[in-house]
């Protein structure tokens, strides 16, 4: 009986010392976001969505890595790890891989930018391609099947918090929280305060980690004992060669979607100069890296330390609530900080998108940079309304969501890719690619299950339709004008 | 204006990490765990040369700006 009540007392104090570490990270968050406004070099669209071509290398690679590193991938992600981790090694490839497209398209995507002005990948498609109502259905495409993904970022942490606090805090309360801050620094500071904010996530998600890891380690019994304990079954390849589309599924929607998920692949046109963007992709390089060893290490060891947990998800807070209950604060913090960069760089991205695309260039072309400003803010609010609204459904496992936006959105990559290398692109071409690469992708989502396994299997066959319909039709319609294509390819040295 | 050889290496390096990379399942010599992730990060250091090769050597900012 008194150990009943001993081990109560114990559990309550860890759960208070769980809320006061939290409430300190949130009201830290509030502090960055508030200094980071306080930087704003005046009330524009430039300002607020590309942070006035400001932003150093550390700027674009730890909000890199922070977007990628969602509240998804502390629970979700480390979660598929742990129970596959043989298939992830098309993650790692992908992690490799990203920052080789991201410097390849990057150095182009930013001269274009800054000698347009550009602040989203919208911008260079509906003026490469001559069309607004190319640049309108993108982007509304782009943002309604991206949405969901915001969602995400809230049902991680506050699924955590009601499990650690055995229901005590309800999910809506944990979500509203979560939203409230989160859209309060976005709104305030814009991109600046998103990338800041996204510099302090990851170093706390990288020193959290850094703890976790080797008392996880510790807790297995060691290196030797997890590495002779780790099952050959979900280590190794399936015979045959039974692996090999899981594997290529893992590496497609990881290397693509930093170039292809508007959260993270707009950190393209903020950087000061191409020499900050060559060190960030370098820089993403490593961070990226980080996430990879993270994860197997991670992987590895729970698999050893809770197998056989089915919902994968939940791993690794069982684990840590189990074997390591004072290190909870730790882990709180951690997905709290990954939930949080990944939502405000998806609300900045949408928030442009909505902003510049569909207000300024078809509902009010008349609008004042402080104008435009203003409803970009308010537009991030509405965001984080309607994220939170679809947080409450609480729908589905994590992964879904981040891969079926990812899948998505990743479809006008080789749209964008004809508009920096390939004179013969045209409007009609984009459009057929687009929108046959969204709709296959969407179909193999939601509507008809994939041939392919895992998260990328849609995007596969979606990048495989697009990239055909853009050659085949754009062979076959009528070229652009060349002066016209030549004012983006051509003004290379 | 002279091609820049390393252009060629870059590429070169970038296939044949994604080639041996995502053959990685095929591969039938790769049925242990020690031999699928004592390849997967030797790939991720082949796949590391390839982006230095990219940002250092085959693509440096020098050799691209724009013309007035």
């Amino acid at each position: 009986m008194l150990i009943v009540k001993e081990r109560g007392v114990k559990k309550m104090s860890i759960l208070m010392v769980t809320i006061i570490v939290l409430v300190l990270y949130l009201l830290f968050m509030l502090w960055i976001g508030n200094y980071a406004a306080s930087k704003s070099t005046g009330k524009t669209e430039a300002d607020y969505f590309v942070t006035s071509w400001k932003t150093s290398w550390i700027g674009v690679s730890f909000s890199i890595a922070a977007t990628f590193a969602s509240g998804a991938y502390v629970l979700g992600t480390i979660g598929v790890f742990y129970g596959n981790p043989a298939a992830l090694t098309g993650y790692a490839f992908g992690t490799t891989f990203a920052p080789f497209l991201l410097w390849i398209l990057g150095r182009r995507i930013w001269a274009i930018g800054r000698k347009y002005g550009y602040s989203t990948f919208t911008d260079l498609i509906g003026d490469f391609y001559q069309s607004e109502k190319l640049r309108v259905v993108v982007s509304i495409l782009i943002c309604i099947f991206f949405a969901p993904y915001l969602a995400v970022n809230f049902m991680a942490p506050a699924i955590l918090t009601t499990q650690v606090s055995g229901g005590a805090i309800p999910f809506w309360v944990s979500c509203l929280v979560f939203g409230v801050i989160t859209t309060i620094y976005t709104w305030r500071a814009g991109m600046r305060g998103v990338i800041w904010t996204d510099i302090a996530q990851t170093s706390i998600m990288i020193v959290g980690f850094a703890i976790i890891i080797p008392l996880m380690f510790g807790v297995a019994g060691g290196w030797e004992t997890v590495w002779q304990k780790l099952p050959e079954k979900i280590a190794t390849y399936k015979p045959g060669g039974g692996s090999f589309w899981i594997v290529l599924s893992w590496f497609w929607i990881v290397g693509f979607m930093q170039t292809g998920n508007p959260d993270r692949a707009f950190r393209l046109l903020v950087a000061k100069d191409l020499g900050q963007i060559r060190k960030g992709c370098l820089a993403s390089l490593a961070l990226l890296t980080i996430w990879t060893v993270v994860g197997f290490s991670l992987g590895w060891s729970l698999a050893v330390v809770v197998p056989g947990v089915a919902k994968t998800d939940l791993a690794f807070g069982e684990a840590v609530s189990k074997f390591m209950p004072y290190m909870m604060p730790v882990l709180m913090v951690v997905v709290w900080a990954g939930g949080m960069s990944t939502l405000d760089s998806g609300m900045i991205a949408i928030s442009a998108m909505l902003t510049k695309d569909v207000y300024r260039r078809n509902i009010n072309p008349q609008a004042t940079d402080e104008k435009v400003y203003k409803v970009g803010q308010g537009i991030t609010i509405v965001l984080g309304v309607f994220a939170f609204v679809l947080a409450l459904l609480n729908l589905k496992t994590l992964w879904f969501f981040v891969g079926a936006g990812a899948a998505v959105a990743m479809q006008w990559t080789p749209s964008i890719i004809a508009a920096l290398y390939w004179k013969r692109a045209t409007t009609a071409g984009a459009w057929s690619g687009i929108l046959s690469g969204i709709g296959i992708t969407a179909l193999f989502y939601y509507v008809i299950k994939c041939p392919i396994p895992g998260p990328g299997g849609a995007a596969i066959i979606g990048m495989v339709v697009n990239v055909l319909a853009l050659i085949l039709v754009s062979s076959a319609t009528r070229p652009l004008d060349e002066k016209h294509v030549a004012k983006y390819q051509g003004i290379f040295r | 204006m002279q091609k820049n050889p390393w252009k060629t290496v870059t590429w070169v390096v970038e296939i044949v990490f994604l080639f041996l990379a995502l053959t990685a399942p095929l591969n039938p010599i790769l049925t242990t765990k020690v031999s699928v992730f004592a390849w997967c990060f030797t790939m991720i250091g082949l796949g590391c040369i390839g982006v230095l090769l990219a940002a250092l050597k085959g693509y440096p900012p020098e050799d691209f700006s724009l013309k007035d």
